[in-house]
Parts: structure tokens; sequence; C-alpha cells
């Protein structure tokens, strides 16, 4: 599904975000991307969601390479990834039902299809009686959930998330959690970037470390290993 | 179908972020406006001093007074020798006949009479209009030569008035250049940060449009919609201004100052207004397209 063929970004600063990485990720994969801030995991995801181009290598999304999509191509490739950050990311300016449904609005759906679509993801989120608030009348769980509706609200083949959980007490993380584990158990790829040793300790899902940019582990099984917290 | 529901949801965003964000929009609105009245109000008073210093220089005029011994066939003669004057636009023979009665309207008949003796003292006279104020010292030095014009006795002309009236006219000029060069940079740097501040509050909101696949002719319907209604806006309220506010200086300066004769030239002044309302709806659609190109390479 996803295949990074001896991939390496180098910045026009001269940082290395990452050194020849090879790595696959299977469809249905869980896969957790460990390591240090700066180790390269927002290099990986950006490099993903074709934000960044590699300097050298290939990427390749369901046999096809991402690094040779041209411009306008580009929006149509994102509207198979679900995107979800660690500072949620909503418009302040939008209800929790109106932030998810111009991700499907950008599809030219139709405002049945619309509200069907999004009703649903709410649901999935446990958000129903929280449509018509406005993200600064959410808690940051609820706003990370409303977020993780926007990135499955369209049914996408992977989801990206990027410390989906970095804002959040130990218990919305979990929450958080069960949700992710859910999407995933319905057949969806997730590839997660996470500092929390203790939520990829207990889930038991493969993990990609990452230092200096260069992958120095990939357990198939892991925990989070490594000796930074 | 799709492009129809593209624009349906562009336009339901439009005014919806006009509605949320109202306290910028008018602030935007009213940038537009003040920049376009102040345009406006400068290119009115430019047609205005142009028109009042036409005005002048029509009344101005060169007057010859000829030697009273010279005959009547003489004098009538003369005409034809003034089309000579550089800058020659007419000339009107008032003869001493004439001339007296217009100093007889204006004095006491009998006392007139009596000084003279009951003759008119007076010589005949042309009155000579130019096409330009600034051919007048020539010609009164052309006229004043006697070899060429023997029949003349005396030149008059409003020197003071005329030479006034050039520095007036030339300094409005320079007046006016430097108020639509100051309104331009001032208009710039208000459109700029005006612009910059709209960017900074949707820069998020571009980029996440972006994650989320949406292309850039989407994310821009709604910010194009909003800007153009920003500019029309603004326009429409130049052009009230504009309106109204010319119509009641016109008649202020007519009641009150009445010597002063203001340009009424609606042609002109809707002609104004449309170039202003064209202005406003290219300011709000560049300024948007401006805000929105930064954050669309994501």
């Amino acid at each position: 599904m996803i295949q990074f063929i001896n991939v390496s970004k180098e910045f026009q600063n001269g940082t290395i975000g990452l050194k020849k990485i090879d790595v696959k990720i299977e469809e249905g994969e869980f896969v957790f991307l460990v390591g240090a801030s700066g180790a390269g995991k927002s290099t990986f995801t950006k490099l993903l969601i074709r934000e960044l181009l590699p300097t050298e290598g290939n990427i390749l999304v369901n046999g096809k390479s991402i690094t040779r999509l041209k411009q306008r191509q580009i929006p149509h490739y994102r509207r198979n990834i679900g995107f979800i950050f660690q500072n949620y990311r909503l418009l302040g300016d939008r209800t929790a039902f109106e932030n998810v449904a111009f991700a499907v609005e950008v599809l030219g759906a139709t405002r049945r299809e619309v509200e069907r679509k999004v009703d649903y993801a709410l649901h999935l989120v446990g958000l129903d009686d929280r449509k018509t608030h406005f993200p600064d009348e959410l808690s940051g769980g609820e706003q990370q959930r409303v977020a993780i509706a926007r990135a499955i609200v369209n049914n996408p083949q992977i989801i990206i998330a990027d410390e989906p959980t970095g804002n959040l007490d130990p218990e919305t993380a979990k929450g958080i959690m069960d949700i992710l584990n859910d999407i995933n158990i319905k057949g969806t790829t997730i590839v997660m970037a996470t500092h929390d040793s203790g939520i990829v300790n207990r889930a038991s899902h493969r993990v990609l470390e990452l230092a200096h940019g260069e992958l120095i582990r990939d357990d198939k099984q892991g925990g989070y290993k490594i000796d930074l917290v | 179908m799709i492009l129809f529901r593209y624009l349906q949801y562009g336009f339901r965003d439009t005014m919806r972020s006009l509605w949320r964000h109202k306290g910028m929009v008018l602030v935007s609105v009213l940038t537009v406006a003040t920049m376009l009245v102040v345009l406006g109000a400068t290119v009115l008073l430019a047609a205005n001093s142009e028109y009042m210093a036409k005005n002048m220089e029509e009344e101005l005029e060169v007057v010859v007074f000829l030697h009273t011994d010279v005959s009547r066939e003489d004098a009538l003669a003369l005409e034809e020798k003034l089309h000579s004057v550089t800058g020659f636009k007419g000339a009107t023979f008032v003869p001493k006949e004439d001339a007296l009665e217009n100093i007889n309207t204006q004095l006491d008949k009998t006392q007139l009479s009596n000084a003279t003796g009951g003759s008119n003292p007076l010589p005949d006279a042309y009155h000579i209009k130019l096409e330009q104020m600034e051919q007048m010292e020539d010609a009164v030095a052309y006229l004043s030569n006697t070899e060429l014009f023997p029949q003349i006795e005396l030149v008059r002309y409003g020197q003071d008035v005329v030479d006034k009236m050039i520095a007036l006219t030339n300094t409005l000029e320079i007046v006016c250049i430097a108020i639509v060069v100051g309104m331009v940079l001032i208009a710039l740097f208000l459109v700029n940060s005006t612009i910059r501040l709209t960017v900074a509050t949707r820069g998020e909101e571009i980029s996440i449009m972006k994650y989320v696949g949406a292309t850039n002719f989407y994310i821009r319907v709604p910010f194009f919609l909003e800007g153009l209604l920003i500019g029309i806006v603004g326009a429409l309220l130049a052009d009230g201004v504009l309106f109204f506010g010319y119509d009641a200086v016109y008649n202020y300066i007519g009641a009150q100052l009445s010597f002063i004769t203001l340009l009424h030239n609606d042609q002109l002044l809707f002609f104004i207004m449309l170039v202003l309302l064209a202005g406003g709806t290219l300011l709000g659609a560049l300024g948007s397209n401006i805000a929105t190109k930064k954050y669309l390479k994501v």
C-alpha cells in the first residue's frame, strides 16, 4: 500500500530530514512512527501527504508514485488520505458539523450526501450532540474527535495522524486511540507519529523508529523502547 | 453539476464569512470607500479648477483703444490685421457711441454731457480674446508696436489678474497631482495591510482546505466572491458620498460664494462614479487573489 524506496530528504538549509528510508506498509496496518523531536517523523508524514517532495528516492501509494503527481492531481490524491494534527486545526468560525462538512463539500457532493456522511462520521466519534458547537465550546478531546471525523468522513484508505494525543490527558488520549483502533479494524491503514510511550506499549502495533532521519528499528509488535521520553 | 455545487457552497461560505468577520469586512469596505472617495474628489477638484480657469480665461481680454482721429473706415479695416496676433480667437469692435452709451448707463447722463460739452470724448476700441492666457503678454507687446499698428493709441489688459490666474492654475495642478500621488500611496498601504490582515486570519483556513483535498478553484471561489462584494459595496458607498456630497457642495457654494461657479456636469460625475465602481470591483477581486495566492502552494 505505502512504500518508501530509498527516500532521502534534505532541506534547503542543509538539514537532513530523512536518510535512505526503505519501508513498506501493508494495507490495513497500524504503524507507530516514534523518535525524538527532529528525528524525521514530521518529514515522513509530510512526504506522505505530498506536502514535501523527496530529494532522492520514490514513494509509492497503491502502486503509484506520488512524487510524480502533477500539482493539479494533488487535491485528488489527498482525498484518499485523512490527516489528523496534534493541534486539531479546526476552523474556529465553523461549527463541528461545518468543520467536517467542508471535507465532503470539496468533492462536490450534494447537500443530502454531505449531511448523511457528516452525521455518520460524528456519530462514529461519539459527537452526535455536539454538532452545532464551535471549537471553542468543545474540550480538547472533543475537538480532536471532530478532527478525526473530518479525517474519516470520506472513508479514506489511509489515515496519517501527527501526535494526535499530544495535547490530551491520558484518559482522553485513550478514548482517541480507541476510536483510531476501531477505524483500523474496519480496514483503514493508519500511520501515527507519537511521543506517547504508554499508548505505543499498550497497543502493540508495528513500530518504526527514526533517529536523525534514519530508520533504526522496525518491529512488528515493538513497543516504545527508546530511551527518550 | 459539480461546478454549480462549488458555486453554491462558495456563495454560502461567502455570506457566512462576511457575517462572521463583519468587523474586518467593515474595515475593508471603509478602506475601499475612503480611498475611492478621495480619488473621485481629487478628480472633481481638478476638473473644477480647469473649468474655473477656463471660465476666467474666457473673460480675460486685451482692449485696444484707437486714436480719436482714426476714421471709422480705417477702424473697421483694422480687424483684418488683428488676426495676425498669435493665439487670436476673436475681436469685437466697440464703436465710441456704444462706449458712451455704456458709460451713460453707469454714470449720471447729464453730468457726463455737461463735462464734455455734449461731444463724445471716447475712442473706438477693440476687445480681443486670445486662445490662452499665457499668450497675453506677447499679444500686448505685438499690439503696442506703433509701426505695425499706428491706429492704436493704448493697449490695456488685466496684467495682475492674468499673472495670478497663471500662478493659481499651476499651483492647483501641482496640488492635484500631489493629492493623487499621495492617495495612491496611502491606498496601496491600506489595501496591503487589509490584505495582510485577511491573509493572517485566512491562511490557516486555506491550508486546512488544502489538506482535505480542496482544489485551488474551490478554495478561491468564496474568497473571490468576498473580495468582489467588498469592492463593489465600498465603491457604491464611495459613489453615494461623491454624488450627494458634490451636490451639497455645489448648492452651498452656489448660495454662499456665488462668485465661484462650479462645474455642473452630470455626465462627468456619472463617468467618475462608474470608473470608481469598476476600480473598486477590480481592487476587491485582485486583493482577494493576492491574499489567497500565497497560501495556495501547500
